[in-house]
């Protein structure tokens, strides 16, 4: 143990650069939370500080003046994220697993369909009339989940995964008599632990910051997410302050509005509980990594 | 016993798949459910709507609901204003608005999915697109509906503004008329009390060319930033300079986008002309040019993007000034001597420099370019009925009602007063923070223009800086009778014909404009060749063809 310990000149370069690539991470962060926590005008006049000059949480006080709502928005975030996540691994990972079968006759004509919008997607007109008029999903909790049930590129990943899995393993599954449904959620989900959490952790940070879906097809601020919320908040001071020569009188609003530390504020509030995620995930990261990174 | 498996996936399978859709219906049926309960008509079902759309206005007494889109953002407590506001229009008119907010990129995914609704915010900037939706059929054509449905809205705004929003004779937009009136005149702000510190005469300003006054500024820049050196003279940024943003300053008045090339001049508005190519835009960039080596505009003022924290910092000696009358046309009631002394004596207070917050910063306001109405006006904001709208009448009926009910208006702009907001000792309107707001957008809502301004906050003119508002704002509303319109006012520009030669100037004028507009680059050498390389993009092209199609629209009786 203690030989590890020893100085070698080449440890400290290379500790010396990773120390300073994680400060490239963490210090624009902690910049972000010190601007949220400054006063408005000392940040115009002072310029921005990691410690504040003048503490204030006014920014916070606008983003919270609805309170209800952003409590509101988070409560509906965590349900979409929470659902979303896992009705998205189980659909992705039943999708997968049935495309690295060798009985689906099917198959390729099944995995063309999947990764076919991938190259040529319907686009946004389409997608809306089918949602909006044929489904009829506006202003469901629904839409907000399945708008984002499938992703090819999940499936392509987790379909490669599949295939690392020996074949011998599911076929004496089978010959002690497990069904299909056993073999995948009790045989080949348990060594797809890695894909399972990247996968599920790119799904969970993408429902976790979609607002596109909100923007879309919710109408009802009850159902507004958390991402949509605090960007419409924004959207108003943006949109006060780009259009202030259009209309007359704008620039008497612009004044009132705080910008940059309630900007920054919605931008600590919205990295929020999701950032939790990573330190559990972290340690099937190391393998899930090489996911797709290696092909035989 | 393989075989019964099979049945029972696919049993599940159909079960999942059928219950996730039943889901989905039964919540849109709660939903609807749930906006006709707030219509407070406890028997009116998703039925009793589609019974009214049958019948019409034969039976007054089913209520229509109208959905109006616009981009208010999120209100607080908007349910309890909406409920109070819905008494009002069932009462008056027998429809259940619902304001739901959208960004334009939504309005116009629905307009082109013929999604239904019956009213939207409509403008010529920001995404809206308003003349792309009209000439598609979006709209529906006002014109034969006014006289029955809404005489008020139409004979308060001035004529030329109609004419803005129009394409031939149908009307597609019903223009929301600011309480800040459309007539324009531009000017410049100048740092009053630093001035007066360093003794120059704002006042010379007045109806001076542009160029003059940026010359004479210098006057100002020099020893004020000698004293307060942190201070910026000229704000110039990669997306504003005041030559290439602002044609009024020049005379002049954009034909189609503004930074395209292809401007007319007030005093020749029949023949187009390239602006890049004119003497003041030259003179122009070489006031720049001085200004930016000796200092009075920010060093990296070619491409700094959003110059509002230098503003809000108290930082510019002089800006320019969009509101009017000045303080020389109107000085207000008690001011006599144009100083801070002055205005101190008078107990006034002074207007402060742009965003910055009132009472820091004061600001000397002088007008020096014409009165116009510019052509955008009408379109720059107005309400539209869609064309898949099963209501329009109901619909127009609801923006004569908005534009002529104060209390309605008043209850949907700014709440209820002693809940939303007060006023204050001063008889200044105070907002209840985190209580129901608008988030200042009532312009999306409709006209705030009301002969008595009782529709806005200067409703109560109790205080000096009230009236003196009030008095202000006349003279805007009879400059807007009798101002002269831009001369391009409801000509739309065909940009098809030249999208090739459009795209590529518009490349290079990105590129130089920002550059030459800060004076970050020497004119005498980079002035010809950007007019060269422009020339050689086909700007020429445009201008033809931008004065083609002016011809034909004058040619056929406008």
């Amino acid at each position: 143990m203690l030989q590890h310990r020893k100085f070698s000149v080449s440890k400290l370069i290379i500790h010396a650069i990773f120390i300073f690539l994680s400060l490239c991470c963490i210090i624009p962060l902690l910049i972000i939370l010190g601007v949220s926590l400054t006063e408005e005008h000392s940040l115009l006049v002072d310029g921005y500080h990691l410690i504040p000059k003048v503490f204030s949480l006014d920014a916070y006080e606008y983003v919270f003046s609805g309170a209800s709502s952003v409590m509101r928005a988070y409560f509906v975030t965590i349900v979409v994220t929470v659902a979303g996540t896992f009705l998205h691994l189980l659909t992705t990972a039943m999708l997968a697993y049935a495309l690295t079968r060798k009985e689906v006759t099917a198959r390729n004509f099944i995995s063309f369909l999947v990764f076919f919008p991938v190259l040529f997607s319907g686009g946004l007109v389409p997608s809306y009339m089918l949602i909006v008029r044929t489904l009829h999903l506006k202003n469901t909790w629904t839409v907000l989940i399945i708008a984002a049930l499938v992703s090819p590129m999940n499936v392509i990943i987790m379909k490669n995964f599949f295939k690392g899995i020996p074949e011998s393993l599911i076929e004496s599954a089978r010959m002690d008599g497990s069904s299909e449904y056993r073999t995948l959620f009790q045989i080949v989900m348990p060594l797809s632990t890695p894909v399972i959490a990247t996968v599920g952790l790119f799904t969970a940070i993408s429902y976790w910051n979609n607002w596109m879906q909100c923007s879309l097809y919710i109408e009802t601020p009850d159902l507004y997410m958390l991402q949509y919320l605090l960007q419409s908040l924004m959207k108003n001071i943006k949109n006060i302050m780009g259009n202030m020569d259009k209309i007359h009188g704008l620039e008497q609003a612009a004044m009132a509005l705080p910008s940059e530390g309630a900007r920054m504020a919605t931008c600590i509030m919205s990295i929020g509980p999701i950032i939790l995620l990573y330190p559990l995930l972290q340690k099937y990261f190391e393998k899930g990594l090489t996911i797709g990174a290696v092909k035989e | 016993m393989k075989e019964m498996k099979k049945l029972l996936a696919l049993l599940l399978a159909v079960v999942l798949t059928l219950s996730l859709f039943a889901g989905c219906s039964s919540e849109t049926a709660t939903d609807a459910g749930n906006t006709t309960d707030a219509a407070d008509s406890t028997d009116a079902t998703d039925t009793a709507d589609t019974d009214a759309v049958e019948t019409g206005d034969a039976a007054p007494e089913e209520i229509v609901p109208l959905t109006f889109y616009m981009t208010c953002g999120v209100r607080p407590e908007a349910d309890r204003i909406m409920e109070k506001a819905n008494e009002i229009i069932e009462k008056e008119i027998g429809a259940h608005l619902e304001i739901i907010d959208a960004d334009a990129e939504k309005i116009n995914l629905m307009i082109s999915t013929g999604d239904e609704f019956d009213l939207c915010f409509m403008g010529n900037w920001g995404g809206y697109n308003f003349f792309e939706n009209a000439a598609a059929g979006a709209f529906v054509d006002m014109a034969p509906l006014f006289e029955e449905y809404a005489p008020e809205t139409y004979a308060r705004v001035p004529e030329a503004l109609w004419k803005g929003v129009s394409i031939g004779d149908a009307i597609y937009g019903a223009v929301n008329y600011q309480q800040w009136g459309v007539a324009a005149q531009k000017g410049f702000a100048i740092r009053m009390d630093i001035a007066e510190e360093v003794g120059y005469d704002w006042q010379k300003l007045k109806g001076m060319p542009a160029n003059d006054v940026l010359r004479d500024l210098e006057n100002f820049f020099e020893p004020a930033l000698e004293l307060y050196p942190e201070m910026i003279g000229w704000e110039s940024s990669a997306t504003y300079n005041l030559f290439a943003n602002d044609p009024l300053y020049y005379d002049m008045e954009p034909v189609g986008d503004m930074l395209q090339p292809g401007w007319v001049r007030f005093e020749e508005p029949d023949t187009v002309i390239n602006q890049f190519e004119t003497e003041e835009f030259a003179e122009f960039c070489e006031i720049m040019r001085e200004y930016n080596q000796k200092g009075y505009v920010r060093a990296d003022a070619a491409t700094v993007q959003d110059t509002s924290p230098d503003r809000q910092a108290g930082r510019m000696l002089a800006g320019t000034l969009y509101s009017w009358p000045d303080m020389i046309d109107y000085a207000p009631t008690g001011v006599e001597e144009l100083t801070i002394a002055g205005f101190e004596a008078a107990n006034y207070t002074i207007p402060s420099m742009s965003m910055c917050a009132a009472g820091t910063c004061p600001a000397a306001q002088v007008s020096t370019t014409r009165i116009v109405i510019p052509a955008a006006a009408g379109p720059t904001a107005c309400t539209a009925i869609s064309a898949t709208s099963k209501h329009p009448e109901k619909a127009m009926e609801l923006i004569e009602l908005l534009n002529t009910n104060d209390e309605l208006f008043n209850l949907l702009q700014w709440g209820e007063e002693g809940v939303d907001y007060y006023y204050d000792d001063n008889g200044n309107f105070q907002r209840v923070e985190g209580k129901y707001t608008f988030n200042f957008n009532e312009w999306q809502m409709g006209q705030s223009y009301s002969p008595d301004f009782s529709r806005s906050d200067f409703g109560r003119q109790l205080n000096a800086a009230q009236k003196d508002t009030a008095a202000k704002q006349e003279i805007i509303f009879e400059a807007d009778l009798t101002a002269t319109p831009s001369p391009v006012t409801g000509f739309t520009f065909d940009p098809e014909p030249v999208k090739t030669e459009l795209a590529n100037c518009s490349a290079i004028i990105t590129e130089m404009v920002p550059v030459l507009g800060a004076g970050a680059a020497d004119p005498a050498e980079y002035l010809p060749q950007f007019l060269q390389r422009l020339k050689d993009a086909g700007v020429d092209t445009i201008i033809a063809e931008k004065q083609a199609q002016l011809d034909a629209w004058h040619a056929a009786g406008n």
